[in-house]
């Protein structure tokens, strides 16, 4: 936040040569408005934060017009509102000029400038007026009756503005004119929307297998890519799919699929039911951060939110196929673990959306990373399956042994599942076979099956230890 | 008294902002994980030297001396290609009231944007007589070009032609040479804590490579086994225990990735400067400077080393983690940057194997009547992975390369194939490449449709006479394999018995030297 450091030297600088309008506004924004000055955040998942930054702030009776140049960098001006007690808003204006050295010259075009040549021979320095005719390509100027490019000769040569044009600013820099009703010194209260704020949950979930626990750990990620530090500021998080319009973006493809795909993840296993302690307001939940923070430019932070041990928890097998098809060589079953997050099961809160890492102990006790998955927002009371990995030693083969056609659109598939276990123990391996459609039905089947919906049969294949279990069944299908 | 008390309350206040600085762990253990073993190419690429591949878990110890109450700490040393997001700080007698990583760089151009409305000094050097003149400035804009105010009137930085520099009077706070990670922490006792820091970390990955020695007999082989390290990463792991873990892993790319490094450049933009020379060597500077900033070009580097370890005592050994394999390294290593190392994992002599000729038709080219022509079948190594047959032996997904010895007593490579995740009890097939004297010359000798009724629609009748020969001087197996993957697929008559494999129908022929056999078959599939 460079705005007030900089008024400041500016104030303590007589000899600085401003616009009579720079100087009111500069009057106008107070180095030491920033002593009191109120931030708070309310940042969303989706790269989008609200800003509300309350000040006191000098008004002139009439019109004038304030300056704010530590907004965020990555403000979405058509956002901004100000409002003050008897302060109405005529009109306000991002500026987005930045101040460069080309850009200097090019609106000089038509003005004095002073040059300074040294002569390379003797060092010798000629201070000369010259008036800028055309900056394309090479600047020309007109030094007397003479028409010169500068530096053609490529003497150095030092040019000297008498000031910096307006409407060229070192940071994009919201200006607002208002109409105040009288002269004083009041709070306002700026708020807007900024882009480059966001923030997800990171958990940690130590799992014990032996003894079906979950240690869970959640941390709040704020990163910020605004380009802005915002200093000391009270700061909420909203976890929840709100619909943002960016009418003044490119579409962007990825990120849409990215929502699409969180929006998706089916790591939730049946609907939440309990209601949440974070009580929402409205169809999302609030998290506030205890403590005022501050978050730096191009920072990740993380604060912690739920620290739970000893939530049940348990591993399975999972394989899962659409279609009824043959695999030349043997696929892994997934390792999934799954918990619940209601207050029986020892967790007792919502999630919010995010990476879940899980964890094992080896075998001298050191945890070690086994695998992530995403989840989305969680509500209280949900069944949670996060597939880990894929099982090293529990492979499934299966095999299409036969496929006839029993009616015009009918069809029977008979199948092999051929599940082999090269660990120790026993284990039980959830097959799961989508591909059935209309009065699909079970002819045969070596296990009984269950039907967790219309198009799809799930078995709980048993193998023994370094043992393999041969699933065969077969179905007809309408399609 | 006041005074006193004033005095307290600001050595409480700097007390409470002094940063704990831990510079480097005292030891460190890592955990490599292999990147995606469901591709089919698990050779390491030479050129892929980006840090967005690889994974490792990095544990580090550290140990700290801590005042009671609130401090930072700030954590220096870890790996380049941290992911920050998953830090894990243990055995911190108290709370972290919050992890931060600041990865705001120390550049030039980071300097002149935090140094805004500073004062600074502009020095100007005058080539002919060398004097140097120093001014008093105020930076007004950059680092895209500077612009500057002296003496109340305005000028730009570097354009003028003149040797010109800026002096800064202080550091400006909140830029490091390095991203950083710290800690607010808060812990109840002061004193000195030895605490665990893990994390996961991009850059270092590793594969498995087999070497197979078959014996001169043909019957038996040695197979050896060892696991390549890299490190493309620029942080060496002196002396730490290494552990790898076979299995694939559920991941995030995209998220589990470290920060983009955003470096702030200064570009010495100015008003253009009206000679052709002077232009073009802008150009090529600025050429110059987009290629500095390019992540390619700031990431360009190649492996700098490559060292290989075996002697038979210092071998992996294998556990379990979860449903993985974990292999731990007999010693701790150096694990420097820019490094491949290799230790072995596996030696098994005398493992039984099979040597099976198969051939897969091309389905694609069931119509094709120069199908015909005779073609030489795949040579297929076939191991049980089982005990019995000398095995037994989780094997990582790799490279897998058969040396056989000639008639002259010279090794030579048989042939290589990659090998998925295998576990005991699974039979592994390595493809060894096209056989020499063995034939197998399918021929479609009938193809009729057969109209549909109110049952069943159009299908397709092809019947197959394949001949296979052996001009070898010894007994062979061969596998005739018909991919079953055709809509309706099935075989309705046949000279010898299939069984199903592979997903799809088998046929196994056994051939004495010199023998020729014939197999016929006729399949229906839908049309």
């Amino acid at each position: 936040m460079n705005g007030p450091a900089l008024t400041h030297h500016y104030r303590t600088r007589n000899a600085w040569h401003l616009s009579a309008i720079a100087l009111g506004l500069l009057a106008a924004l107070p180095g030491a408005a920033a002593d009191n000055q109120r931030l708070a955040l309310t940042i969303y998942n989706d790269d989008l934060a609200l800003v509300q930054d309350v000040r006191a702030l000098h008004f002139a009776a009439g019109r004038s017009r304030l300056e704010f140049k530590d907004v965020s960098a990555s403000i979405r001006p058509e956002t901004v509102t100000l409002s003050a007690a008897g302060v109405g808003i005529v009109e306000q204006n991002f500026d987005f000029d930045l101040l460069t050295p080309e850009k200097m010259m090019e609106k000089a075009v038509g003005r004095e400038v002073q040059i300074v040549r040294t002569n390379p021979g003797n060092g010798a320095e000629v201070t000369e007026t010259a008036t800028v005719l055309s900056v394309n390509n090479g600047v020309v100027l007109r030094i007397g009756e003479r028409i010169e490019v500068l530096r053609a000769d490529g003497a150095p040569t030092r040019v000297i503005f008498d000031k910096v044009p307006e409407n060229l600013r070192a940071h994009p820099t919201l200006s607002v004119n208002v109409e105040s009703q009288s002269a004083g010194r009041r709070d306002a209260t700026l708020s807007y929307l900024t882009t480059g704020l966001s923030w997800k949950a990171d958990y940690v979930a130590l799992f014990d297998e032996k003894a079906g626990k979950l240690d869970m750990q959640g941390w709040v990620t704020l990163t910020n890519q605004s380009g802005t530090t915002f200093e000391n500021a009270t700061t909420q998080l909203i976890a929840g799919d709100i619909n943002i319009t960016r009418a003044n973006q490119p579409y962007n493809w990825q990120r849409q699929q990215m929502i699409e795909q969180q929006r998706r993840a089916r790591a939730q296993r049946g609907a939440g039911n309990e209601p949440s302690a974070q009580r929402p307001l409205a169809d999302y939940y609030v998290y506030p951060l205890s403590e005022p923070t501050t978050i730096a430019d191009k920072q990740t932070k993380q604060v912690g939110f739920l620290h739970t041990d000893g939530v049940a928890a348990r591993k399975a097998y999972e394989y899962a196929a659409d279609w009824f098809s043959s695999l030349a060589e043997p696929g892994h079953a997934a390792v999934v673990v799954r918990f619940a997050n209601s207050t029986q099961g020892g967790l007792g809160a919502q999630l919010p959306a995010g990476m879940v890492r899980v964890y094992v102990r080896d075998t001298a006790g050191n945890p070690k990373f086994v695998g992530e998955n995403q989840i989305g927002h969680i509500p209280q009371g949900s069944e949670i399956s996060v597939k880990t990995g894929e099982a090293f030693d529990i492979t499934v083969q299966p095999t299409l042994e036969s496929h006839e056609r029993v009616g015009f659109w009918r069809s029977r598939y008979r199948m092999e599942y051929l599940v082999r276990n090269a660990r120790a123990e026993a284990a039980t391996v959830e097959i799961r076979q989508g591909g059935l459609w209309r009065e699909g039905t079970v002819i045969t089947e070596s296990i009984k099956s269950t039907r967790p919906d219309a198009y799809t049969l799930q078995w709980a294949v048993p193998v023994a230890g370094n043992g393999e279990t041969r699933l065969r069944f077969t179905v007809e299908t309408g399609w | 008294m006041r005074a006193a008390w004033l005095l307290a309350l600001m050595c409480l206040s700097s007390w409470a902002l002094a940063d704990i600085v831990s510079p480097a762990p005292d030891s460190v253990r890592v955990v490599i994980y292999r990147d995606d073993t469901s591709d089919d190419d698990y050779s390491f690429d030479d050129d892929d030297d980006d840090l967005t591949t690889g994974l490792a878990m990095v544990t580090e110890l550290r140990t700290l001396d801590l005042p009671a109450g609130d401090s930072k700490l700030v954590l220096r040393g870890v790996a380049d290609a941290i992911v920050p997001q998953t830090a894990v700080l243990e055995g911190l007698p108290g709370v972290i009231l919050e992890s931060n990583y600041d990865h705001d760089l120390l550049t030039p151009g980071a300097i002149i944007a935090r140094a805004q409305g500073e004062r600074v000094r502009v020095v100007h050097t005058n080539p002919a007589t060398g004097r140097v003149m120093q001014r008093d400035a105020f930076i007004r804009s950059g680092p895209a070009g500077v612009v500057l105010d002296v003496d109340g009137r305005v000028e730009a930085l570097g354009c003028s032609g003149l040797a010109e520099k800026l002096i800064f009077e202080r550091m400006p706070a909140g830029l490091a040479d390095e991203p950083t990670l710290s800690m607010q922490v808060r812990v109840a006792s002061a004193g000195r804590h030895s605490i665990e820091l893990s994390y996961l970390a991009l850059g270092l990955d590793w594969s498995a490579d087999y070497v197979a020695r078959i014996h001169p007999n043909g019957r038996k082989l040695d197979l050896e086994g060892w696991i390549t390290l890299v490190n493309r990463s620029s942080t060496t792991f002196a002396d730490a225990p290494t552990e790898v873990i076979a299995g694939t892993l559920a991941r995030d790319r995209d998220e589990t990735q470290p920060p983009a490094a955003i470096v702030v450049g200064q570009q010495a933009k100015c008003w253009p400067i009206g000679s052709f020379t002077t232009t073009a060597m802008r150009r090529e500077r600025d050429r110059f400077a987009g290629m500095a900033n390019s992540p390619a070009f700031a990431q360009r580097s190649t492996l700098e080393e490559i060292i290989v370890t075996g002697q038979h005592s210092l071998e992996a050994q294998v556990s379990e983690l979860g449903d993985y394999k974990l292999y731990t390294l007999p010693i701790p290593t150096t694990v420097a940057a820019r490094q491949s190392k290799q230790v072995r994992f596996l030696s098994q002599a005398d493992v039984e194997f099979e040597r099976v000729y198969t051939y897969t038709l091309d389905a694609t080219e069931i119509d094709d009547a120069d199908e015909s022509s005779p073609q030489r079948p795949e040579i297929t190594l076939r191991l049980q992975n089982e005990k019995r047959t000398g095995l037994g032996r989780p094997l990582p997904a790799g490279t897998f390369s058969v040396l056989e010895s000639t008639e002259t007593k010279i090794a030579a490579l048989a042939g290589q194939d990659t090998l998925k995740d295998s576990p005991v009890g699974v039979p592994v097939e390595i493809d060894l490449g096209r056989a020499m004297d063995v034939w197998v010359e399918p021929r479609i000798v009938r193809e009729e449709s057969i109209d549909g009724d109110n049952v069943h629609e159009d299908e397709l009748e092809i019947e197959f006479e394949v001949r296979i020969s052996n001009d070898k001087p010894v007994a062979i197996i061969v596998e005739y394999r018909h991919p079953g993957d055709a809509e309706s697929f099935r075989v309705v008559r046949e000279s010898r018995r299939h069984e199903m494999k592979h997903g799809g129908p088998q046929w196994t022929l056994r051939l004495k030297p010199g023998a020729r056999a014939v197999l016929r078959y006729t399949i229906r599939q839908a049309d």
